[in-house]
């Protein structure tokens, strides 16, 4: 009895003990994590060998950290800076591997928020690399992913006006898409669902460098579209805003009419679409998209007043042409590429089983034909807080 | 697990008990009947209480011819001398009414009946009863040539008057507490429930202090099997002394060895009336204003008198920062260092930067950092309770300053674990009767959390929540109404729904008369609310 007592007694004092000894393997007191906040892939002269840039955010007090590559650390208020660091690798973890050596402390992705792609590397195909920060357990999955147009780490250090850190600025630019419907973020976990799909292209954003007084800026600049995971070409700004009429993703966006004799804004405040492919006689396929959309006045520089119903009615009609044109604007550079960024062949597959299965070999050439039938209803809500337009009497 | 435990350290206090110990006259004492002979009683009676200063025998004859002799006897402090000089002593002297004594006759009966000016009286036939009776603070009359003595009730010692609660406070509702005068307790609950069901039954524990204590319920509500396993329960308590309620408490609870107390507590007359009228019963004990209650169910740590003498919306709504309140103040510091060391992810970018910059530079690990902490804030609080009143000032300078403040600009400890421990500290006085529990408990989940992260978190949960579920109070489920589920008890457990839809008592309790309004609707004025006659009452 004794014994069974002193044996339940050891057990629990042992048990109890062993819980303040241990720890799980990956316990991490916040002063020993090295934060990722960004990642910037590139390709070297050197083949097969690639350029990790890593950007790690530097906690402390107010020290200001160096950074190994080129640029400038940063300070702000939250004390937090940044340094970025680059490595060469045969690819992404062991480029990582070797960066560890010139590290102390263990990276941390789980508040990485961009991964930045050089183009000339996205050429090569990204798929390797994406594996690593879908399967790890810290990145998570809604990662930002971009296309730059030059080098990706040298985005990464780019002089940010608002944020402390580059990738955080360049995160904010994407994922605020009020205003402009050029806007076109893509996550990690979209960018691969896409890359699933045997007929559909996968687009990711495009960041422009520019140069100015030795300063490094960026802005939005264009789609990269995708075939399979090889980046294959590039449609520029101002035909990309097709694909977000199409997907229904318009959001308090300005919207430009031109009218007989002036320009009017209209403030686009949301978007409903119906798409549905249609096929054609010839074995063709078209695509029948429906767009219910609203908005209202922004500015005009024209002399109607679109208060009165007649006015308006013109505008709307207008404004409806406009957006067809931008599909249309959008599809044509799509096909150029020969690149069914829409979905199309995914939606026919769908919607038509049996006919899919003889257009699947010879798509590339059906979608290359393909054509829009639009349906576009626009409704002008309100004219703001005045109706006339502001102009002198002309008696 | 607990049973398991109390299983197997039960030989353990089975050995240490030891059998006779306690008595102070041994087991089998003999019944020491009075005599007939006065100085024979003295005597017997002089030799129990020995030297004591403070009990007076006051010897004296009366009668016609002043030939029958007596002894009063009583302790100095504990009787009102004024009664026993107006009432007894100055009638039986002066007053002529008493003639000689027949014999056979019954003398002793006539001076109680006729002879003593005072409201209660008994008889006594042993020297222990004698005794007994004086003890308490009445005066015992001894006369020769009787085997029986009268006990003349004239308590009169001085004690507390009744003050303000000073752990319950409230805003409205009524002020008084109880005191450590039984009598004025249970004075205080008759005047709540004036009805005859209120049953007030006396019993009396420890050997050598020979407590009175009360056992409290209002008859045809509190269930037969309550009472039962009550009186059984204080029956069974075989202890050489009861000093406070306290006492009580540890030896009826259902489950010893948990950290979650089964047996309720309060001082004040009108929440342990409340409770009375629930159908469940109350443990009134001489010498402590803490008056226990039984059953005690989990979801009455979260409610207040207050609650129902204010409307209900707000009141519902300080139910809901309760519960929030008890999470926090359990669960705070151990989710702190599992975000911190396992689930960095968790924290939003910014705040990220920002703690992880608080804790450049801290020596310690953030488990070690929050135990300092919470190490820290029970030493505070300890010493808040125990210190003398003038030294308050500069203890709260001690602990809000020095350790509050110079940790942190010391590097000691992260500014954001002060916060942490400050709220953690500030929110366990929202539930002060699970503080014991809760204070342990924190400990443990923090461990848990250091070890295991957020999967021991859930864990250490999953064990309470089950180790709740299996506790029960007197019969009832500890975690009623939630498990067993009682839907018309969810009306007063999260929410304090209007009194007027809280038809029914809650279920466990009063089993035999559930319902306690007769009307549903709410009252709108005249008319209305008919059909209330014929009370559930």
């Amino acid at each position: 009895m004794k014994n069974t007592l002193k044996a339940v007694c050891a057990i629990l004092l042992s048990a109890a003990l062993l819980l303040t000894l241990t720890g799980c393997w990956d316990s991490r007191e916040l002063d020993s994590l090295g934060i990722v906040m960004g990642v910037g892939l590139d390709s070297t002269d050197e083949p097969g060998k690639m350029e990790v840039t890593i950007q790690f955010a530097h906690v402390g007090n107010g020290q200001s950290g160096s950074s190994s590559s080129s640029g400038t650390a940063k300070n702000s208020s939250s004390g937090a800076s940044y340094f970025n660091m680059t490595e060469n690798g045969s690819d992404f973890p062991n480029a990582l591997h070797y960066l560890l050596l010139s590290l102390g402390r263990k990276t941390n992705f789980t508040h990485c928020q961009t991964v930045l792609i050089g183009e000339e590397y996205a050429k090569g195909g990204v798929l390797d690399d994406l594996d690593f920060f879908s399967r790890y357990t810290e990145p998570r999955m809604d990662i930002y992913l971009f296309i730059v147009r030059g080098n990706a780490g040298k985005a990464l250090d780019f002089h940010s006006s608002f944020e402390a850190i580059p990738s955080s600025e360049i995160t904010e630019l994407i994922e605020d898409p009020v205003g402009s419907i050029e806007k076109l973020p893509v996550s990690l976990e979209e960018f691969l669902e896409a890359l699933l799909s045997k007929t559909t292209a996968a687009v990711l954003p495009c960041l422009v460098l520019k140069e100015s007084n030795g300063e490094t800026d960026i802005s939005m600049g264009g789609c990269a579209v995708f075939y399979g995971d090889k980046l294959k070409g590039i449609i520029p700004t101002k035909e990309i805003s097709g694909l977000q009429w199409f997907r229904g993703k318009v959001r308090t966006s300005n919207l430009a009419v031109p009218m007989g004799d002036g320009i009017v804004n209209l403030m686009i405040m949301s978007e409903n679409v119906k798409f549905r492919p249609v096929l054609r006689p010839d074995g063709g396929v078209n695509m029948k998209i429906q767009i219910m959309t609203n908005g209202f006045l922004l500015s005009q520089s024209s002399s109607a007043d679109y208060s009165n119903p007649d006015n308006a009615c013109r505008l709307t009609d207008a404004a409806a042409q406009e957006i067809q044109t931008a599909i249309q604007k959008t599809l044509s550079a799509a096909q150029s590429l020969d690149a069914d960024i829409f979905g199309l062949g995914e939606e026919v597959r769908r919607r038509f089983p049996k006919e899919w299965k003889s257009m699947e070999d010879n798509w590339e050439s059906i979608f290359r034909t393909a054509e829009i039938e639009t349906e576009i209803t626009v409704k002008l809500e309100d004219t703001g807080t005045i109706s006339d337009p502001i102009q002198p009497d002309k008696e | 697990m607990f049973r398991f435990l109390f299983d197997k350290f039960s030989f353990w206090f089975a050995k240490k008990q030891l059998p006779g110990d306690l008595h102070p006259h041994g087991d089998k004492k003999q019944i020491n009947r009075l005599s007939d002979e006065l100085a024979e009683n003295l005597k017997l009676i002089r030799q129990s209480v020995g030297g004591s200063s403070d009990v007076i025998i006051r010897e004296f004859a009366f009668g016609p011819k002043r030939s029958v002799s007596a002894a009063l006897i009583f302790v100095d402090g504990l009787s009102n001398t004024e009664i026993i000089d107006r009432c007894i002593i100055e009638p039986l002297m002066y007053d002529a009414k008493f003639s000689e004594p027949e014999k056979d006759s019954d003398f002793i009966g006539e001076i109680e009946r006729n002879m003593l000016s005072v409201s209660e009286t008994n008889e006594a036939d042993t020297v222990d009863g004698v005794i007994e009776g004086f003890l308490a603070g009445d005066a015992s009359l001894l006369v020769d040539g009787a085997d029986r003595a009268i006990i003349i009730s004239c308590k009169g010692w001085e004690k507390r008057s009744i003050s303000e609660p000073s752990s319950e406070s409230v805003i409205r509702g009524p002020r008084e507490s109880f005191t450590e005068n039984i009598r004025t307790n249970t004075s205080m609950l008759r005047r709540k429930i004036k009805n005859p069901a209120l049953t007030l039954e006396p019993m009396k524990l420890g050997r050598q202090t020979r407590t009175v204590i009360c056992i409290a319920y209002v008859r045809g509500l509190a269930d037969d099997s309550l009472l039962k396993t009550v009186r059984q329960r204080l029956q069974g308590i075989d202890v050489d002394s009861i000093l406070e309620s306290g006492y009580i408490e540890q030896y009826i609870e259902d489950a010893p060895f948990s950290l979650f107390a089964t047996v309720g507590n309060s001082e004040k007359p009108d929440v342990v009336a409340a409770n009375l009228l629930e159908g469940r019963a109350a443990i009134l004990v001489d010498g402590s204003p803490v008056t226990l209650i039984v059953p005690y169910l989990f979801v009455q740590s979260f409610q207040t008198a207050e609650d129902y003498y204010s409307r209900p919306y707000y009141m519902t709504m300080l139910r809901l920062v309760r519960y929030a309140a008890f999470a926090i103040t359990t669960l705070a510091p151990s989710i702190y260092v599992a975000i911190t060391t396992y689930h960095q992810e968790l924290i939003p970018t910014e705040l990220l930067f920002s703690m992880a910059t608080a804790r450049e530079g801290i020596p310690f690990p953030a488990f070690l950092e929050s135990f300092i902490m919470l190490l820290t804030f029970e030493i505070l609080r300890e010493a808040g309770v125990r210190l003398p009143r003038p030294v308050g000032q500069a203890m709260s300078i001690v602990g809000a300053l020095v350790i509050g403040q110079a940790s942190v600009s010391a590097g000691l400890i992260g500014a954001p674990m002060v916060i942490v421990v400050a709220i953690t500290a500030v929110s366990i006085f929202v539930v002060p009767a699970l503080a014991d529990s809760i204070a342990i408990l924190r400990l443990i989940y923090l461990i848990l959390a250091a070890a295991m992260g957020g999967f021991g978190i859930t864990m250490g949960i999953l064990g309470t929540l089950v180790h709740l579920a299996s506790l029960e109070s007197f019969g009832v489920p500890y975690l009623s109404p939630f498990v067993p589920l009682n839907l018309s008890g969810h009306k007063d457990a999260f929410l304090r729904a209007p009194l007027w839809m809280m038809l029914s008592r809650p279920s466990g309790l009063s089993a035999r008369n559930r319902r306690r309004r007769s009307y549903v609707v709410p009252p709108t004025g005249s008319g209305q609310n008919s059909g209330s006659d014929g009370g559930a009452l």
